[in-house]
């Protein structure tokens, strides 16, 4: 409250233009809101802006106060920006990409591994107009994406033509699968391809040699990758469990009343196969937060300007005398990985080690 | 049985190929190159010869990308390129067992992988031996006593220590034991320490190693040790274990003789990672401790786009993710009765 009016400028970000308090803290007070003479005034607890630059005040230890006055309660780190609130702002950039990681994969893995397994056993052959159809649309995008590659000022509205066409074959194919022609199709058989192929991956290396392709990689395009390279577990754990489900009755009785596979999958193979693959995302969840701030870490992840719990500690590195700046983000990657683990761990049954948790540590 | 063998080495081969073509073409893709880290040293034509000589030349044996893709429509231009072509290059340049030359320093590839090989092992051989010896013994004195304290707390805290980072635990330790502001026990960097073998390692400079290894062994120990116990657990729970208790054997032999061949199943998956490990496991902690190890290396030649290196350590890794799987298979084969006899 100054003046007689009333600033939200936790979520305005600054004064409205033509107010008293922009005018005053433009011309008076060297732009410092504090040394005006408001009314009241509720303060965040958290005093300092996570990206706020201070040179004077780089390296600080814990509880120490600057020449403002001002504490940082868990010290600062690289150009004197807060540990605390770099902190919390990491440990929201961290939950985001575990949870956009592990979003990318389920949706992978539960269309995939249901839909083929159910293709397997009660479609085994499609007309070979939707194959031909199917194989143009993989071939069309696989070479959309190249050209995207190689020419970076591709236009994005290629892309979403590409994208149009590549909808629109799949919908024909779909359409015209009990066309003339039927061929078998071997949906299972892909299926072990493409697991046997990411089993071989070394997929440390496929993410750093990604990363290096997207000259500032953001938080979806990293999360993504981490996605792409969860997805086979998620899929293989999905594929064992479909290939059970689709012996059971209550499928093969929805399958002679004549439901349609889509909707078998959807209302009678979804429910249980979320509650089953729930403990492979959440130990998913610590994978991806942990390989972010790895990454990161090593200076490889999301730019350096971006403030992450990895790239704190990389600031670190070079000033190993700073124990603070270390030691806090790291308990607080240690505390969710551990949290998802312990989670995930519940979720089976006191049974951690099952095979997709191996599986995604052997990857 | 010959069948089988000859379908997983050709998968492994075909799978290896295609790998090849994927490194090839994102290295393609990969925006800058090594001369951008050497922009400001006058001396480097040897450098860009190399450079664009490898870059003229078409990626695969056909092409289908335009020269100019500029257009709306830009139709697909088949090209038929013959063996003048980069992965034909470099299949027949590694047939011969010639892994090409760094381009930072023109050095052998060969040799440069010998030379970090030596680090690395000397790292990750103890690492290894640690972790086994330590998650037996760990797994066995838990199945020994389930369901006590020290079973619980042993549990819990490996369930703690599996979700450590193990960058985080690796300079948590430097900074308390490698740096002069708190105990200066170990030396904090390998950084300029010449050796020649694992051994000259391993019997001259053990302090070099001490903490690296203990990052190494700390949050996989918890893994393995887990996994194990898991296999224990899972024996008791069969009838052949009832069997062996109810005939009169102590709980000691009954878990050397029912518990151990059903824990080792899961073991030899575990098993099967172990070898792509060695090679690329420790590339974080290499890192931290500045030693000179494959690890280190790796990220090295991927950030400073010295592509000959990038590509034999791919090459090497991925053929390494097999042979393991490929080997771990194997032995399942021998130490499982069920594989054997399942049918396919």
């Amino acid at each position: 409250m100054y003046g007689g009016e009333l600033h939200l400028l936790l979520v305005a970000d600054k004064p409205r233009s033509g107010s008293q308090l922009l005018k005053d803290v433009s011309a008076a007070a060297g732009g410092d809101f504090k040394l005006l003479e408001y009314q009241w005034a509720i303060w965040p607890l958290l005093v300092a802006n996570p990206k706020q630059i201070r040179a004077e005040s780089e390296w600080l230890p814990p509880g120490s106060r600057d020449a403002h006055g001002r504490i940082f309660l868990l010290g600062t780190y690289d150009l004197g920006r807060d540990v605390l609130s770099g902190i919390f702002f990491g440990l929201q950039k961290a939950l985001w990409i575990g949870l956009l990681s592990m979003a990318f994969a389920a949706l992978g893995g539960l269309t995939v591994g249901p839909l083929l397994s159910y293709a397997s056993k009660y479609r085994p052959a499609i007309s070979a107009v939707a194959a031909a159809l199917l194989f143009i649309m993989v071939v069309g995008v696989a070479y959309f994406i190249g050209l995207a590659l190689y020419y970076p000022d591709y236009s994005a509205e290629m892309l979403l033509i590409c994208a149009a066409w590549a909808i629109a074959l799949c919908l024909a194919g779909y359409c015209l699968r009990n066309a003339a022609w039927q061929w078998p199709w071997f949906p299972d058989a892909w299926m072990l391809r493409y697991l046997e192929i990411m089993k071989s991956v070394p997929s440390l290396m496929v993410l750093l040699l990604l990363l290096q392709m997207v000259a500032d990689v953001s938080l979806a395009g990293m999360s993504l990758m981490i996605g792409f390279l969860y997805m086979p577990v998620v899929v293989k754990h999905t594929r064992w469990q479909a290939k059970q489900m689709i012996e059971e009755q209550y499928i093969e009785s929805a399958v002679g009343v004549g439901l349609t596979g889509m909707r078998i999958v959807r209302s009678h193979m979804w429910p249980k196969l979320i509650q089953n693959v729930t403990p492979v995302l959440a130990f998913g969840f610590g994978h991806a937060v942990l390989a972010e701030s790895t990454l990161s870490f090593l200076g490889l992840g999301l730019p350096l300007d971006e403030i992450s719990l990895g790239s704190m500690m990389h600031g670190a590195r070079h000033y190993p005398q700073a124990w603070w700046a270390v030691l806090f983000p790291g308990l607080v990657v240690f505390w969710i990985v551990w949290t998802c683990n312990r989670f995930g761990d519940y979720l089976t049954g006191k049974h951690l080690f099952n095979e997709a948790a191996l599986d995604s540590l052997n990857r | 049985m010959i069948k089988k063998i000859a379908y997983r080495l050709a998968s492994c081969i075909a799978i290896w190929l295609l790998l090849c073509w994927v490194c090839l073409w994102m290295m393609d893709v990969i925006p800058g190159h090594l001369q951008d880290f050497y922009a400001d040293e006058t001396n480097n034509n040897t450098q860009s010869a190399l450079y664009s000589e490898n870059k003229s030349l078409p990626l695969f044996y056909f092409g289908w990308i335009p020269e100019t893709a500029m257009t709306p429509y830009a139709w697909p231009d088949f090209k038929w390129h013959g063996l003048h072509n980069r992965f034909h290059q470099l299949l027949s340049h590694y047939w011969r067992g010639d892994f090409g030359k760094s381009y930072k320093d023109n050095r052998a590839v060969k040799e440069i992988i010998a030379e970090r090989l030596t680090w690395t092992l000397a790292l990750q051989l103890p690492a290894l031996f640690f972790i086994i010896a330590l998650s037996f013994i760990l797994a066995w004195q838990m199945s020994l006593r389930p369901d006590s304290m020290f079973w619980k707390w042993t549990r819990t805290s490996l369930l703690a220590l599996h979700s450590l980072p193990t960058f985080w635990l690796a300079s948590v330790l430097m900074i308390f034991f490698a740096t002069p502001d708190f105990l200066n026990w170990f030396p904090a960097q390998a950084h300029g320490v010449d050796a020649e073998s694992t051994w000259e390692i391993w019997l001259v400079y053990p302090a070099y190693l001490l903490l690296p290894v203990a990052s190494i062994v700390i949050p996989s120990l918890s893994f393995l040790g887990r996994l194990l116990e898991n296999g224990f657990k899972e024996a008791r729970q069969r009838k052949h274990w009832t069997k062996a208790i109810a005939i009169g054997m102590d709980e000691r032999t009954a878990l050397r003789t029912q518990g151990l061949p059903w824990a080792m199943v899961p073991f030899l998956g575990w098993l099967a990672g172990v070898l792509p490990w060695m090679f690329s496991g420790a590339l974080v902690v290499e890192n931290i401790f500045s030693i000179p190890g494959l690890g280190r290396l790796l990220l090295q030649s991927i950030t400073m786009r010295d592509w000959p290196v990038t590509t034999a350590l791919f090459l090497l890794i991925a053929a390494a993710t097999m042979l393991g799987l490929l080997l771990a298979d194997w032995l399942l084969y021998y130490i499982d009765p069920r594989t054997r006899h399942e049918r396919r």
